[in-house]
């Protein structure tokens, strides 16, 4: 599987991750040879397996819904880069 | 270097409780090795004198009033920095999180401080636990205590390091492929991570949150049994936690006898080293010594499990990964005025190239048209791998394989073909997929460079007891789990 150019904005797009330039040509080449490898797993035969579901690891699935107190808002607006009256800052969004 | 530090963590807590040392004391040994070793090494990113002297004084206390609460109490301890500590900055070996103090411990770090554990501070990994060699750490690459040159494995490289070069005799990593269990190889010490859900992950940096697993790095078998006899408990913060049995430490026997132990045939074709192979045999001799019985298999899927596990573990990674937006905490661009322009560029500047790759690829692999090829067959052999795993263990305890391809890498190697680098999890990333314990233990140095060799045992789900006993006999039996290199002399 070739990923071309085209392909990886889109990927930076839909990751929301900017690549520089510079940097482009070698993750291309890089992506390539790494899903180049993985074609490999075509050779497994997996037509009558089940795909491993994850949510099967949960123990009791959602928990009861009783409220609890939640972490103070102090303390954690303590690590935004930037907040303002109790909250989170960001440029303006609706104009 | 001091005695003392040479001995175990269940020794150093024995010396306490018999009064050969006082906490304060034993903490100041560790620290002054730290001062004299770490600046060559790095295996620490920070450490936190003053909190843990405080610890230290509140564990002698307890242990004067014949309280200690665990056999560990006053034992001192490195958690890796994507384990979340109170206050003490936790960046995951990344610039995105540099800074970060989160405010609260986590669900294993609380654990620890009820037993009376001394928090010496954070160590080195790769970031946010991707890579093998601690080289992708934002903060520059540790080094192997046994030789300076080469990397200590990844990603719980500084945890390893930190227990191999005895400035701790414990330390807790995390495993996602291998992350444990490689370095612990690489650096001639053992390590342990759990069944999936033996401890909780909560206030584990999420990496794959259906493989990550925390457990001990230390220099024994029993360590690593008294260690995760602290750590395994159900905890409703964390849906898949389920706890474990326990009395993992008080079922170590000293025995091997009657174990059978199958030896799977792919694990020991092309790509294995001529010198590791010849010490991993080694090791399956010696449980025959033992009383085990070894008998060879055949495993026919332990060739899709790497593909599969990095189409997994990077999917995941995408996904968890994308709370990284530069508004909740962590790195922030300056400049950008619209919002979808602030995330791309923070994104960017915040994460390493390796970080930056497994994001990409993990987009790929979830996007539409590429689903199905890639996620979803990924998800069907991890399927095929629980299955045959669980066959084989229906005929077998245990199964033994090495721990890595090779011994240590030297620093710079690994970096430039990514794909090489994962290919070198081949023998740790099964354990991962199919949720199952698994321990890597020293079993002798390769002969052409006198670097240690590990082996790796992989039990039934919730078996740690039957898997540390085994490993535990080893190490009565042998002294490779006591030799030292390098600057681990």
């Amino acid at each position: 599987m070739k990923i071309d150019s085209a392909m990886l904005e889109h990927l930076c797009e839909l990751a929301r991750l900017d690549l520089p330039q510079e940097e482009r040509g070698e993750v291309l080449e890089q992506l390539g040879k790494i899903l180049d490898y993985m074609e490999i797993l075509n050779r497994l035969d997996t037509e009558r397996v089940e795909p491993y579901d994850l949510a099967a690891e949960a123990v009791e699935g959602l928990r009861a819904d009783v409220p609890g107190p939640s972490m103070d808002r102090a303390a954690l607006l303590e690590n935004a880069p930037r907040a303002q009256d109790g909250a989170y800052q960001v440029p303006r969004t609706v104009e | 270097m001091e005695e003392i530090l040479c001995r175990s963590a269940l020794e150093q807590g024995e010396a306490l409780r018999r009064g050969e040392i006082t906490a304060p004391e034993l903490l100041r040994a560790h620290l002054k090795r730290i001062r004299e070793a770490d600046p060559e090494i790095h295996a620490f990113t920070l450490v936190d004198e003053a909190g843990a002297l405080a610890q230290a004084e509140a564990a002698q206390r307890a242990i004067e009033r014949g309280e200690a609460s665990s056999p560990l109490c006053g034992v001192p301890v490195a958690i890796k920095d994507n384990i979340c500590v109170r206050g003490m900055e936790t960046a995951c070996g990344s610039r995105m999180l540099e800074g970060y103090r989160p405010p609260y411990d986590a669900a294993a770090v609380e654990r620890l401080r009820a037993a009376g554990l001394v928090l010496l501070g954070h160590t080195n990994m790769d970031e946010f636990a991707m890579g093998s060699t601690t080289e992708t750490a934002a903060g520059g690459p540790t080094r192997n205590p046994w030789d300076a040159a080469r990397a200590p494995g990844g990603s719980s490289g500084g945890s390893a390091a930190a227990v191999s070069a005895r400035m701790a005799p414990l330390a807790l990593g995390s495993d996602t492929g291998g992350s444990i269990r490689q370095p612990a190889a690489f650096c001639g010490v053992t390590g342990l991570k759990p069944t999936y859900g033996a401890v909780s992950r909560w206030g584990l940096v999420a990496y794959a949150s259906s493989l990550d697993q925390i457990g001990p790095i230390a220099r024994t078998a029993a360590d690593c049994a008294a260690a995760f006899d602290l750590l395994c408990a159900r905890d409703a913060r964390d849906a898949t936690s389920r706890g474990g049995t326990g009395g993992t430490l008080a079922g170590l026997t000293g025995s091997a006898a009657g174990l059978r132990i199958g030896i799977p045939d792919e694990s020991f074709a092309e790509g294995l080293d001529e010198g590791v192979r010849a010490r991993v045999l080694g090791a399956a001799e010696i449980f025959q010594g033992l009383g085990a019985q070894v008998e060879r298999f055949s495993l026919p899927v332990a060739p899709y499990a790497v593909p599969a596990y990095y189409i997994l573990a990077c999917a995941e990674a995408s996904s968890n990964l994308s709370r990284y937006d530069g508004v909740k905490y962590g790195h922030r661009a300056e400049g950008p005025e619209d919002i979808v322009a602030l995330m791309r560029q923070s994104r960017m500047e915040g994460f390493g190239p390796e970080a930056r790759r497994r994001i990409l690829l993990g987009t790929f692999v979830l996007s539409q048209g590429y689903y199905e090829a890639y996620y979803l067959k990924a998800l069907r052999v991890r399927s095929r791998i629980r299955q045959e795993l669980e066959r084989a263990l229906t005929r077998f305890d245990l199964i033994l394989l090495p721990a890595a391809p090779s011994v240590a890498p030297r620093l710079g190697e690994s970096l430039s073909d990514p794909l090489q680098m994962y290919l070198s999890d081949v023998y740790t990333v099964t354990a991962n997929l199919a949720g199952l314990p698994c321990a890597s233990f020293p079993c002798g140095e390769e002969e052409q460079t006198g670097l240690p060799v590990g082996a790796q045992l992989l039990a039934r789900r919730d078996e740690e007891g039957l898997l540390l006993r085994a490993v535990d006999a080893f190490q009565r039996h042998t002294d490779y789990h006591l030799h030292r290199g390098g600057m681990a002399r």
